[in-house]
């Protein structure tokens, strides 16, 4: 019984954890890393192209 | 102690949830991903607005006071530029780029690289460069969002402007910013090469 409410608090916490602060987190950096890649190259390979 | 309760953590995240149905964590991870977006694209905007650019004394003392008496800030229709309309590309990946470089504002926020005037001034050749620079190479792709080239009417230009427009701009030789310079803040000193 003190298993299974172990088990139920965790799974909350995994999920709030997931959602609340892990998938956002990432979100961000991968837009920001993306961002910076993009950067990077504009500066080292070719500046603003023409479009 | 600490192995234990990650090893504890991570067979729940492994296996399958018991207490959390397939259709709650689908539809609680998907309202997450919408209100998520929503956040990212308000903070996104948040840093577009005059209100943040001027938020720092650098911009607000000097920019920001040079722009004001221009066309672009104050005229008979009312319709104005503001910070980001021109220095803020709209295209995705060129605004998330545009925002990484501007943690070099930051960098130079922190360290005072413009914190006064005579900073200012003695560095705005420099920075004016790059942003004539960036409006070149991308065919003044600022300008073109409000000023469409085959919207202009010749007749209602002056002669000097019709003579430009209807040779250099049309044929694709010249770009705005190439006769366009120091008409929303000053030029910077161009005596030297």
């Amino acid at each position: 019984m003190e298993d299974q409410k172990q088990r139920r608090t965790e799974e909350f916490r995994s999920w709030l954890f997931l959602t609340a602060i892990m998938a956002p987190v990432l979100a961000v950096l991968a837009v920001s890393g993306y961002g910076f890649v993009v950067w990077m190259w504009q500066t080292f390979i070719g500046g603003p192209p023409h479009y | 102690m600490l192995r234990d309760l990650a090893r504890r953590y991570w067979r729940t995240l492994t296996r399958p949830s018991a207490y959390y149905s397939l259709g709650f964590l689908v539809v609680s991870g998907f309202v997450a991903g919408v209100v998520f977006w929503g956040a990212f694209n308000t903070g996104m905007e948040f840093t577009n607005t005059e209100q943040f650019c001027i938020g720092c004394h650098e911009m607000r003392d000097n920019v920001y006071q040079e722009i004001q008496p221009t066309i672009h800030f104050t005229n008979r229709s009312g319709v104005r530029a503001k910070c980001s309309d021109c220095h803020v590309p709209k295209d995705w990946t060129h605004k998330m780029a545009r925002k990484m470089q501007a943690s070099k504002e930051v960098w130079g926020f922190i360290f005072g690289t413009i914190n006064t005037r005579e900073k200012f001034v003695a560095k705005r050749r420099e920075l004016a460069e790059r942003e004539w620079a960036r409006m070149k190479a991308n065919d003044s792709l600022e300008c073109r969002n409000c000023h469409e080239f085959m919207s202009m009417d010749f007749t209602r230009q002056g002669k000097r402007a019709a003579d430009a427009h209807s040779t250099s701009l049309a044929s694709g030789k010249a770009t705005c910013i190439d006769c366009h310079k120091g008409i929303a803040h000053r030029l910077p000193d161009m005596s030297k090469p």
